[in-house]
């Protein structure tokens, strides 16, 4: 046996041991304090904005790459036949031959580890290119472990909500129209019950669901955000909406910041100011 | 050498089967026995053929791209001497083959509903365990709707999360199916749209998971909801589920609902009770919906204040 190969035989049996170590690890882990908690409760992100798939621990790493090749593998193949015999290299290389590819894939632990989600960016670039974002959430109820997946953009941070629910705050690209990008945000309130993942309205314009697409096109920029105060209890959130990209509708920039206060279990909307400015 | 794998690349006209046997009396009824007419409702005739191999008819409609030219809710009817059955089957049209093994002959109006179709192999490798109603036993239970569970809705949900890689093919077995066993033993197996309630640890009772109406009070169709789990609470069943509707388009609005279960008849006060509450939530959903365009939501809160709920 080659000098290579045994060291490559025992780089997997280190892994595998850390994987196991690091199930435990989760098992035991109820309420104990987690290293990447920021101090103010929120979870810093572990991504790798350009680069491979950033390893976090090696059970993550493991679960990491399992995820991104049955993702690709899942996409490759409409009824999935043909592309569940492939190789993982073969797999690889089809992807790459189609300009498919999983980027940004991470790992966030929620506070208190309560759950742990698995979040990628799926990019397919044909003239032009296109993200779509697969998360898995790893959680446990009455001691059994659940894996189940969750429609998410890019999930940025979770914090805890001080009636035990949980609040995402994701972003990402969208590609309305040709040759115009622009970010999209969005805030989510989820909570566990049984084997599944609630996700709790948030209702913002007569809509269940905060989100908003942040059209800034114009000079000079102004940034867009979502931030929750956790010793507030609010949510405040600033962005920019502008028509004049769909169609004949003036170019006029109209600047929204606005306000939500957690009351009662949810998110109530409490005002929202707007200012115009016209180019 | 081009034209050829252009040729491949066309779109093939295909469709599925439709097979039974029939028993009149417990005996086998042949294909050569002119006291039998068996046709298809079909505007033309000509859009299905019948054959008759190996003791079973089989109806085969035309093929066409997008599956074989049947309507939805396709029947056939069976003429014996005075008699006449007919039977609304399951969908087929999509490279599906619905098989009946034991068509008895009865008159009257079947509907062979397609939650238990699907259910047919669910115990085949457990010989102890038994559920009603069965396409395989008696189809008095087909002439009406029973064994159906409504749902009320209790909460509103935005979003539920979803299975991970995992299909949701065929049921071979009861393992494909969900368990949930209740604080008090009752073991419920669920799927889809359709419920399994245990009589005792071999015997179940199979609900069909529906709503009150069949129809949204703006005239279009309700479809069937879709249960994801289900959980007891105070002693009642609670279902988080996707309640499915349609305005100009297919949506879906998530929550967690209390189950009534009802063997026969639903009684005149729960049913008024059900769709008011049916019809609250439609209204809501259907406004708070930003797909659904303004005009459609104008006739729907114009419609809506015209109900006497």
């Amino acid at each position: 046996m080659s000098r290579g190969v045994k060291v490559a035989i025992g780089l997997l049996g280190v892994l595998l041991v850390a994987y196991g170590a690091q199930l435990l690890s989760y098992k035991d882990s109820k309420g104990s304090p987690d290293k990447r908690l920021s101090q103010n409760g929120a979870v810093l992100p572990i991504l790798n904005e350009n680069g491979p798939l950033l390893i976090t621990t090696a059970a993550d790493a493991i679960l990491l790459k399992t995820y991104q090749m049955e993702i690709l593998r899942s996409n490759l193949s409409d009824d999935g036949d043909t592309a569940s015999t492939l190789t993982d290299v073969d797999v690889e290389k089809q992807a790459e031959e189609i300009n498919m590819d999983v980027r940004k894939g991470k790992v966030c632990y929620a506070p208190g580890n309560n759950f742990k989600l698995f979040n990628f960016e799926l990019e397919n670039c044909g003239g032009t290119c296109f993200s779509s974002w697969i998360t898995f959430v790893h959680f446990k109820w009455h001691n059994k472990e659940f894996v189940k997946s969750l429609e998410t953009m890019s999930v940025d941070t979770i914090y805890q909500l001080p009636d035990g629910k949980f609040l995402l705050l994701e972003s990402g690209f969208e590609h309305p129209i040709q040759a115009y990008y622009a970010v999209r945000r969005a805030a989510k309130v989820i909570s566990f019950l049984k084997d599944s993942i609630l996700v709790h309205p948030i209702s913002y314009h007569g809509t269940n669901g905060f989100t908003f697409r942040h059209d800034d096109d114009n000079q000079p920029r102004i940034n867009t955000y979502i931030k929750y105060s956790p010793q507030e209890q609010t949510l405040t959130y600033q962005y920019i909406s502008n028509n004049s990209y769909f169609g004949n509708a003036k170019n006029i920039d109209s600047l929204r910041r606005g306000t939500f206060s957690y009351q009662n279990g949810h998110f109530e909307f409490q005002s929202e100011k707007i200012s115009v400015r016209e180019f | 050498m081009m034209s050829s794998v252009i040729a491949h690349a066309q779109p093939g006209p295909y469709t599925g089967t439709l097979k039974f046997r029939l028993f009149y009396k417990g005996n086998l009824v042949e294909q050569n026995d002119s006291t039998w007419h068996i046709s298809p409702a079909l505007e033309d005739p000509r859009f299905a053929s019948i054959k008759y191999i190996n003791s079973y008819y089989h109806i085969i409609p035309r093929k066409t791209p997008v599956g074989g030219d049947v309507p939805a809710n396709f029947c056939f009817s069976i003429v014996h001497l005075n008699d006449s059955m007919v039977v609304y089957v399951p969908e087929f049209a999509y490279k599906r083959e619905v098989v009946l093994d034991s068509l008895s002959f009865s008159r009257g109006i079947y509907h062979i509903p397609d939650h238990l179709y699907d259910l047919k192999g669910l115990f085949k490798n457990e010989k102890h365990s038994r559920f009603f109603p069965n396409i395989d036993s008696t189809w008095q239970p087909f002439t009406n709707r029973t064994y159906e569970c409504y749902l009320e809705k209790v909460e509103n949900i935005d979003q539920i999360s979803d299975e991970s890689f995992s299909s949701l093919g065929n049921v071979s077995n009861f393992r494909d199916m969900h368990l949930y066993r209740a604080p008090n033993n009752q073991l419920y197996y669920y799927r889809n749209n359709a419920i399994l309630s245990s009589v005792n640890n071999r015997q179940f009772i199979v609900y069909k998971v529906c709503e009150i109406t069949d129809s949204t009070f703006w005239g279009t169709k309700m479809e069937s909801p879709f249960v994801s789990s289900l959980f007891q609470k105070n002693g009642q069943l609670y279902a988080i589920a996707a309640r499915k509707y349609n305005a100009d388009g297919i949506y879906s609005s998530y929550g967690i609902f209390k189950v009534h279960f009802i063997k026969t008849k639903v009684d005149t006060t729960l049913r008024r009770y059900l769709t008011g509450k049916l019809y609250n939530d439609l209204y809501q959903i259907a406004m708070s919906n930003e797909y659904i365009n303004e005009r459609r939501k104008r006739q729907v809160s114009q419609l809506f204040k015209k109900l006497k709920l």
